[in-house]
């Protein structure tokens, strides 16, 4: 078997162990929580259900049962690929999540290419310059000490309410993206592009950029064709970190921006303890974490040859 | 600072040379000084240096580092470093005022008219990029190539460095390449664009040195092509093959320089002599580095390397110092077996799955006091044999006892209490250091934990009288502890004013130094080292060598030696074995193989390397011609 | 090691080699990444030109009056669950079912009622049967005819366990079966009497629905009823979207617009951010808010263009309740000591700034039933008189200014469920926790979450204090609130876990009685009842704050404070 497919195979593996611990976890955290589910589902606490109702809840949906037990039915649901129904939303799990994920995915990918430019844009712009570097740092200091709920509602206020620049209510193109991806940006922005800056300045100061210079290369073509590949690594690694990060920050801007979304689904799903729905997004994270991180890995091969050589 | 300007070149120099008389000076240099400032103020790293440098000959500049060679080649260049002022009498190239020249006109003259080759190819090739990039990239740069032909230039770039199958190497990776080669092809990248000036800043120092002498030779090649070679070494052996005139440079300044010849031969200034005499040897024995003797090594002096070798306070019972290093007994296996090696194989497999056997077959012995030899070129199966001796893995094969019992075999709980008993010394210590650690704490740490450790575990017989092993008794606590870590920085030759420093505050000597005392921490009958001086200069380099010959003599330590460097196992060590391919190859008494090797590879590495006393135009080389090296030492990388 | 691959390895496959390999290397992922910047630059700025915020009204109308069109945004805050009123509880829901579903009958006054759907209803002298003559011609915006089949299937389908109605059902406890007498005329009966039947079928959780959308899978349920306004669609977390129903035959009784409604489409807007809903407002985006933040109100109120409505929430006002079945706070005294305690009036201006009024009575103003004489009752702020209750009842000042008796502290637990917190409530407890321990009352907060929240406390019981509102247009919400079977447990509001027979008797008498005189003095005679014994703390009237566009012309609202848009309409 070609060491690729091996690694995939044992990747692979190492992703289904995961997902039964997360899948595992979601369920106890829903059930061992105190609280009584079937209020939950009959509508929360401001709900009054009668215990005639509640018993209905309980029935229908096994919660009269032994823990282990529905412990083992959810999983054997699970394993057929049955997320199951949402307590609240009387919908297929599935399509709960579906139908919100397209407008998360556009935003945090929306998020994460302006991040990145924005990162490598000020990481090679103000490497090794001490002047542009103070001014990078403040703004990076901003960045990431600034909750983005507080960026979200600044950007709200001037660029939306002030200047009518960017509708946000109503508004399902590509101009109501802008400040959420912005907000979102924000808030990862500050740590890529230090440590793009970082990176390249580390380059910088290699051997190699030494030789680049005195082969005659100007200061532009050390940096990008040298220096920002080097300072690419580093980036990669904390890729995974963003990812939470925006993970994170879309719940946030879903609620500023009164944006539709997995963040929305999820707080709803916590609040309202719809485990299906929460078992379903957590799932969903660790599928995403997992395949992101394969890809990374994958792709660290392709920015550093040197890394082919490594056994996978 | 005052402004410099032209000053008198010192007395010990040789200002010019009669047979290139006639032609004109390609490099010129007057009274340069080059200042950096720093945050503790402003370093003078060059003072007053003159230099001149005439077409199709070769300046070699020589010094310890941090002498400012490197430095005052690069301002030719442009290129002297960040935050550098550099003012001078004179400093012309091809006749034009460097000092007068802009961004635009620097970049059209780096790579063009003045190829610059840095040492450790590995660092100066982008790591990232292929080699076939790199060595376009002056071509491109100075728009010297069309698209087309661009790629058939770089081919035959590569093909006259002397790299086979230029058209893979090419597409290939740095890392993917041999030292060799890649030092090759940062030579051929310097000469893409047909420089008038090459400037090579220490090209073969992390070479094997039958590749040294292969690198060496093409650069002699481009020399001979009437290249102008600005060389730079600290290895004075190195030089005497190349250079026409030799400059010695020292704090920034250039002590002596003139003719090759007659700096090699009557050197003026005392630390050219110093320098000399350090060079080890094939054919000296082992010898004191007394010309080079410093106090002991003060906490205060931060730059220099100062670092001295024998008068630190070894409480030493005369007895045991009579035992000479080569004592007889020792060699003829008389005296007890500390290390036996019997027939250890040890396989890797490799990224294709296939099994690589990296040690195959290996025996020898290390008898007590004795200091074994172990050298090779890059991936021979040293340092695996070196690991396999400090357990830190198990033969596939073999077994590998200590003191006579089974140390291979064993499980690592049954074996830790042994562990004490073998120390490793490495070639780079720093990495090895927790960089938040004082030199104290590191020293410390390695004596484990509670009371310090005084080597009489297990029963062994303890070494008698020895400070270093600790033969005293000790009072427990912070005290005592303390104590003994000054201690045994006293026996490798630094104050206790160490004790606080971190170890991004030694120099590379002082690094060695304290890692020895860290070894000899919890009082080891054997001394692993490999590589111990490798990345020192040779000045430094030789003090510790007298630090590990002392050593081994006064506390009757066994030395099993790891060097890729003859000269230096032929000073310290009893016995070598010759390694090839996981295979010893030859194995004696230094003397005797290194007057008549039996074996035609030790021939060829004899051979191979550089020596003083050989006539600098000797070019009978057995290894000349095209790199036949292996092609990749990546199979090393997973082992090192 | 480095010998043990063999040249051939290395040599053997020998790619046929192609020109210009060595170009093929750009910074490719930096070009990307600014292509990609650019285009999306590009595109936003191409995209602002057609993103003009505001809706397209109704164009060359006359100045004056009414015009049809347009679409009118409406920004709420709370997500919605279900659109099903019968199962929802939340506001929202009832929020925009309201423009869906007509009810059988209107409130229009404290207990007073106009025909809706119902042209007219007969209540039996037991008062257990109530016959309902239904409104001719109307259809369900899915085509199906108003009958009396459909009402009775509507009010089963809200009492069916399947449904898990959250609130619907328990309005109408003592539901017991609908009947068709004729095509338009259906008799439903009641297990007891219960007057407070009418109220409880004009609010929208009890609207009436299409049978034909009933008989549908749970899943494919949409909400169809015969109101002004048919659903379009349903984004969640984001906005549900509403169109005119053409058809529309059956306004309220006295409703200005007696056609269909003015505005072409109602957009409900869920943007659950205080700021960003207000933002949303003064920024032209929507043209009204729900749940202006006081902060805000004065502001939005001086702004030209802009209009703010303040209707005070009938029904239970926001109450402290004090539990008297625990600790100290079994002890009468201390209850009352405690009311005495706290400056409510001065907290609630502090807090409000006058939007929110202080109350001195449990129930709300706009209530029927509301006894204004009953506040004589309430222990009113007295500092002097609170630490003379507590020393009689043996509460000594301690050491640390708390009071303590037999070694305990006079120590009670209010707990703080963040999830349920709004207007500032957090603040306003904050306050009363200040002023009472002035008096030597300990008052602890724990944060609980909504699990811990229900089952430890309010099912559990391990709680002093517990506060909440509970808006509804009826006295009868007195009986949800202190009656003794009324705990939470049993889907009440009884969180005092008052048991007081008297208590008791007067809500059933009140609710079962025809004579209204009757239930106005039992009614009366509850608050003074509670107020006396100190069950209660009235703190404030929540007010639904609303802000409207000055674009926004005739919009009402009903005695439940929901908007009413069949009447709206937008000027150009």
């Amino acid at each position: 078997m070609p060491p690729l497919a091996r690694w995939l195979l044992r990747r692979s593996a190492q992703i289904a162990l995961v997902l039964w611990g997360a899948a595992t976890l979601a369920f106890l955290g829903m059930r061992l929580v105190p609280g009584d589910p079937a209020r939950a589902i009959a509508g929360g606490v401001q709900a009054s259900a009668t215990p005639a109702v509640l018993d209905a809840i309980r029935a229908q949906y096994g919660l009269d049962r032994p823990l282990p037990v529905q412990y083992a039915i959810f999983l054997g649901r699970l394993l057929r690929g049955d997320l199951g129904r949402s307590y609240q939303l009387n919908q297929a799990v599935g399509s709960v999540i579906t139908e919100q994920l397209g407008a998360t995915v556009a935003l945090a990918i929306g998020a994460m290419v302006l991040g990145l430019t924005l990162a490598t844009v000020l990481g090679l712009l103000t490497a090794g310059r001490p002047r542009a570097r103070a001014l990078a740092r403040a703004f990076e200091f901003c960045s990431i000490s600034t909750p983005g709920f507080w960026i979200g509602t600044l950007l709200l206020g001037a660029f939306s309410f002030h200047l009518h620049w960017f509708p946000v209510l109503g508004e399902d193109g590509l101009a109501g993206l802008v400040l959420p991806w912005l907000t979102l940006t924000l808030s990862i922005a500050g740590v890529l592009s230090q440590v793009t800056r970082e990176g390249v300045e580390h380059a910088l100061e290699q051997p190699f950029a030494l030789t680049a210079r005195s082969r005659g290369a100007t200061e532009n073509r050390v940096r990008l064709r040298h220096a920002l590949r080097h300072a690419a690594l580093p980036v990669l690694t904390l890729s995974g970190w963003a990812l939470g990060e925006l993970l994170g920050g879309v719940v946030v801007v879903e609620t500023v921006f009164a944006r539709q979304g997995i963040g929305q689904v999820v707080v709803s799903a916590v609040q309202g303890r719809d485990l299906p729905v929460v078992t379903g997004v957590v799932l969903l994270a660790a599928v995403t974490f997992a395949l992101i991180n394969t890809g990374l890995d994958l792709l660290y091969r392709l920015v550093d040859p040197r890394m082919r050589q490594v056994a996978l | 600072m005052t402004e410099s300007t032209r000053t008198h070149a010192p007395e010990a120099s040789h200002p010019d040379v009669p047979e290139a008389a006639h032609a004109p000076p390609l490099v010129e240099i007057a009274g340069l000084s080059v200042d950096f400032a720093t945050r503790h103020g402003v370093v003078r790293a060059v003072r007053d240096v003159d230099l001149t440098l005439r077409a199709g000959q070769c300046l070699a500049l020589v010094g310890e580092s941090g002498s400012g060679k490197s430095v005052t080649a690069r301002t030719l260049i442009g290129l002297a470093g960040e935050g550098a002022t550099v003012r001078a009498g004179t400093l012309a190239f091809e006749g034009r005022d460097l000092l007068r020249l802009g961004g635009r006109e620097w970049r059209r003259l780096r790579g063009r008219r003045i190829g610059y080759v840095l040492q450790d190819a590995l660092g100066s090739l982008d790591p990232l990029r292929r080699v076939g990039d790199e060595v376009a990239e002056p071509l491109e740069v100075h728009g010297l190539a069309t698209r087309d032909d661009l790629e058939d230039r770089v081919i035959g770039l590569l093909a006259d460095a002397g790299i086979p199958d230029p058209e893979e190497r090419l597409l290939q990776y740095p890392h993917e390449l041999s030292g060799g080669l890649r030092q090759r092809a940062l030579i051929a990248s310097a000469i893409a664009a047909r420089p008038s000036l090459l400037i090579a800043d220490e090209p073969t120092t992390a070479l094997d040195v039958t590749v040294q002498a292969q690198v060496l030779d093409l650069l002699r090649q481009m020399k001979d092509a009437g290249t102008a070679l600005l060389l730079i070494s600290h290895d004075l052996a190195v030089v005497a093959r190349m250079a026409d005139h030799i400059a010695v440079m020292r704090a920034g300044q250039v002590v002596e320089q003139g003719p090759a010849t007659h700096v090699l031969t009557q050197p003026e200034h005392p630390h050219t002599a110093a320098l000399l005499a350090a060079v080890p040897s094939l054919d000296a024995g082992p010898r004191t580095a007394t010309t080079l003797a410093a106090p002991v090594a003060r906490a205060g002096t931060v730059l220099a390397e100062a670092a001295g070798s024998g008068t630190g306070p070894l409480l030493v019972d005369p007895a045991v110092s009579k035992t000479g290093p080569r004592s007889p007994g020792a060699a003829a296996g008389g005296a007890v077996d500390v290390v036996q090696v019997r027939a250890v194989t040890k396989t890797f497999r490799s990224l294709d799955g296939r099994r690589r056997t990296a040690v195959d077959d290996v025996s020898f012995t290390l008898a007590a006091g004795e200091a074994l030899g172990l050298v090779g070129e890059s991936g021979s199966g040293k340092s695996t044999t070196a690991r396999l001796v400090l357990a830190e893995f198990e033969p596939d094969a073999g077994s590998v006892l200590l003191d006579g019992e089974p140390w291979s075999g064993p499980r690592e709980r049954d074996r830790r209490a042994r562990r004490s008993r073998i120390q490793l010394v490495d070639q780079d210590p720093l990495g090895s250091f927790d960089p938040r650690f004082t030199v104290e704490q590191v020293i410390a740490e390695a004596l484990g934990p509670g009371a310090p450790v005084n080597g009489s575990e297990g029963g062994r017989p303890e070494a008698p009288g020895s400070g270093v092993r600790g033969g005293r008794p000790f009072g427990s606590g912070a005290g005592a502890r303390r104590e003994r870590v000054v201690e045994l920085l006293a026996a490798v030759g630094l104050d206790a004013g160490f004790l606080v420093r971190g170890p991004a505050r030694l120099s590379g000597g002082q690094r060695q130094r304290v890692a020895i005392a860290r070894a000899l921490a919890p009082g080891p009958e054997v001394l692993v080292c490999d590589e111990p001086v490798s990345a020192l200069d040779v000045t430094v380099q030789a003090q510790i060598l007298a630090l590990l010959a002392r050593l081994r003599r006064e506390a009757g330590l066994s030395l099993l030696f790891i060097s890729h460097d003859l000269g230096v196992v032929r000073q310290v060590c009893d016995r070598v074995a010759v390694m090839k391919d996981g295979a010893i190859v030859e194995i004696g008494e230094v003397d005797a193989v290194f007057r008549a090797p039996r074996h035609p590879y030790t021939a060829a590495l004899l051979a191979a390397v550089p020596r003083l006393d050989t006539a600098w135009h000797d070019t009978a080389r057995p290894l000349n011609g095209p790199a036949t090296e292996p092609a990749t030492d990546r199979d090393t990388k997973g082992i090192r | 090691m480095s010998s043990t691959e063999t040249p051939e390895t290395r040599t053997g496959e020998k790619p046929p080699r192609s020109r210009g390999r060595l170009r093929s290397r750009r910074p490719a992922v930096l070009v990307v990444l600014l292509v990609a910047a650019v285009a999306a630059a590009i595109a936003v700025i191409a995209l602002r030109g057609g993103a003009d915020p505001g809706t397209k009204a109704a164009k060359g109308a006359p100045a004056a009056g009414p015009v049809s069109g347009g679409t009118l945004r409406y920004a709420v805050a709370g997500t919605q669950v279900s659109l099903d009123p019968a199962v929802a509880a939340t506001a929202v829901t009832g929020l925009i079912d309201r423009n869906i579903f007509d009810s059988l009958v209107f409130q229009t006054g404290p207990d007073t009622f106009a025909p809706w759907l119902a042209e007219q209803w007969t209540v039996s002298a037991d008062g257990k049967t109530y016959t309902f003559t239904l409104r001719e011609g109307v259809k369900f915006h899915d085509g199906t005819p108003l009958t009396a089949d459909a009402v009775k299937a509507s009010l089963d389908h809200v009492v069916d366990p399947k449904t898990k109605s959250a609130y619907a059902a328990s309005l109408i406890a003592p539901y017991k079966e609908a009947r068709a007498v004729s095509d338009l005329v259906v008799e439903v009966t009641l297990s007891r009497p219960f007057t407070p039947f009418l109220q409880a079928l004009s609010v929208p959780y009890l609207g009436v629905q299409s049978p034909a959308a009933l008989a549908k899978p749970v899943e494919q349920y949409e909400p169809v009823g015969t109101g002004p306004f048919s659903f379009v669609s349903w984004e969640k977390d984001k906005r549900v979207t509403l169109r005119k129903y053409a058809g529309y035959a059956s306004p309220r009784a006295g409703a200005a617009n007696q056609g269909a409604a003015y505005l072409d489409g109602l957009v409900f807007e869920f943007v659950s951010e205080d700021a960003t809903r207000y933002g949303a407002l003064t920024s032209g985006q929507v043209q009204a808010i729900a749940g202006v933040p006081p902060v805000d109100a004065r502001t939005l109120k001086s702004l030209p263009g802009f209009g703010l409505t303040a209707t005070e929430t009938p029904g239970l006002n926001y109450n402290l309740y004090l539990n008297q079945t625990r600790g100290p706070l079994r002890d009468v005294r201390v209850r009352r000591a405690l009311s005495a305690s706290v400056n409510v009036g001065e907290l609630v201006q502090n807090i409000y700034f006058g939007y929110y009024k202080a109350v001195r009575n449990p129930l709300s103003a706009a209530t029927a039933g509301y006894d204004a004489s009953a506040e004589r009752s309430l222990a009113s702020y007295d500092p002097a008189q609170a630490a003379r209750l507590l020393d009689e009842a043996g509460w000594k000042l301690g050491p640390d200014g708390y009071r303590v008796k037999d070694g305990k502290v006079l120590s009670l637990t209010w707990p703080y469920w963040a999830e349920g917190n709004k207007e500032q409530r957090d603040v306003l407890a904050e306050g009363i926790q200040a002023q009472a321990k002035l008096t030597g009352i300990k008052i602890e907060r724990p944060a609980v979450d909504t699990g811990a929240f229900v089952s430890k406390y309010l099912i559990g019981g391990e709680y002093d204090l517990v506060d909440v509102s509970f808006a509804r247009p009826t006295p009868d919400v007195l009986r949800f609130a202190f009656a003794s079977g009324n705990t939470y447990e049993k889907a009440g509001g009884n969180v005092a876990l008052v048991n007081s027979p008297e208590i008791d008797r007067w809500v059933e008498e009140a609710a079962e009685t025809s004579d209204p005189a009757t239930a106005a003095r039992d009614y009366a005679a509850v608050q003074r009842e509670v107020l006396d014994k100190a069950y209660v703390l009235p703190l404030y009237t929540p007010v639904a704050l609303t802000g409207l566009s000055g674009k926004v012309k005739g919009v009402t609202f009903d005695t439940q404070t929901y908007p009413e848009f069949h009447d709206a309409w937008l000027k150009a």
